[in-house]
């Protein structure tokens, strides 16, 4: 069974299951949403960067493709 | 969260996507700046935006504006703080507008992503690859 709260490294409590998948994070993100049924993806992203991210895209862009419902795109300052 | 923008096109699915922005906006008490970008084809000759005495941008700028204005009827005149629109690449437009009037959320409709789209990039996909703030892409069925 899953837990119904979870702690965060932050320390917010999230309220619902925690669900962990190994392998690609795209395919990872996008089969738990169909399995929950979410009505909201909140992912984060670096945006734009170098020259592969420009050839082949972001998780991201990708998850705003293929996601069954909303997705917000919650852009992360870059750590320089 | 301050200001919210909206990225609204001449599809059917804009009311969804204004609808979703508005209730956002109503959450957060932010204000929404309504962008629309107006597609130019890269074929048009420059002189075509001469022929006339009435200069063709301010046509088709008129035209976006008077199309947002039937759209917004209903939004609360209060809720909006400005109405955009400018020549230009929409996924482009939308990422200097945000920057320009410093919004907090973009707000934009996925389309439906389907066949060609998927190989080709669309603008929402752009959108959130270029914008440097948050992006909320909302699904609108038709």
């Amino acid at each position: 069974m899953m837990p119904m709260m979870t702690k965060t490294k932050l320390g917010a409590t999230v309220h619902g299951p925690a669900i962990v998948e190994t392998g690609e994070a795209r395919d990872g993100i996008l089969k738990a949403a169909k399995e929950v049924s979410a009505d909201l993806i909140v992912i984060g992203s670096h945006g734009r960067r170098g020259v592969k991210r420009l050839v082949l895209g972001s998780v991201a862009e990708d998850i705003v493709r293929r996601a069954p419902c909303p997705v917000l795109v919650v852009r992360m300052k870059e750590a320089s | 969260m301050k200001r919210i923008l909206v990225a609204i096109d001449s599809s059917p699915r804009a009311p969804g996507v204004l609808a979703a922005a508005l209730r956002m906006a109503e959450l957060s008490d932010a204000k929404l700046v309504v962008f629309r970008a107006i597609g130019v084809p890269p074929e048009m000759p420059p002189e075509l935006f001469k022929v006339t005495d009435v200069r063709l941008e301010d046509v088709l700028r008129n035209n976006a504006h008077t199309e947002l204005e039937m759209l917004l009827k209903n939004v609360p005149r209060d809720r909006i703080e400005k109405i955009v629109t400018d020549l230009a690449t929409p996924w482009d437009g939308i990422c200097r507008a945000a920057r320009e009037h410093d919004v907090d959320l973009i707000v934009l409709g996925s389309h439906g992503y389907r066949g060609l789209d998927k190989i080709l990039g669309t603008n929402a996909g752009k959108v959130v690859n270029h914008a440097d703030r948050n992006v909320l892409v909302v699904r609108t069925p038709l």
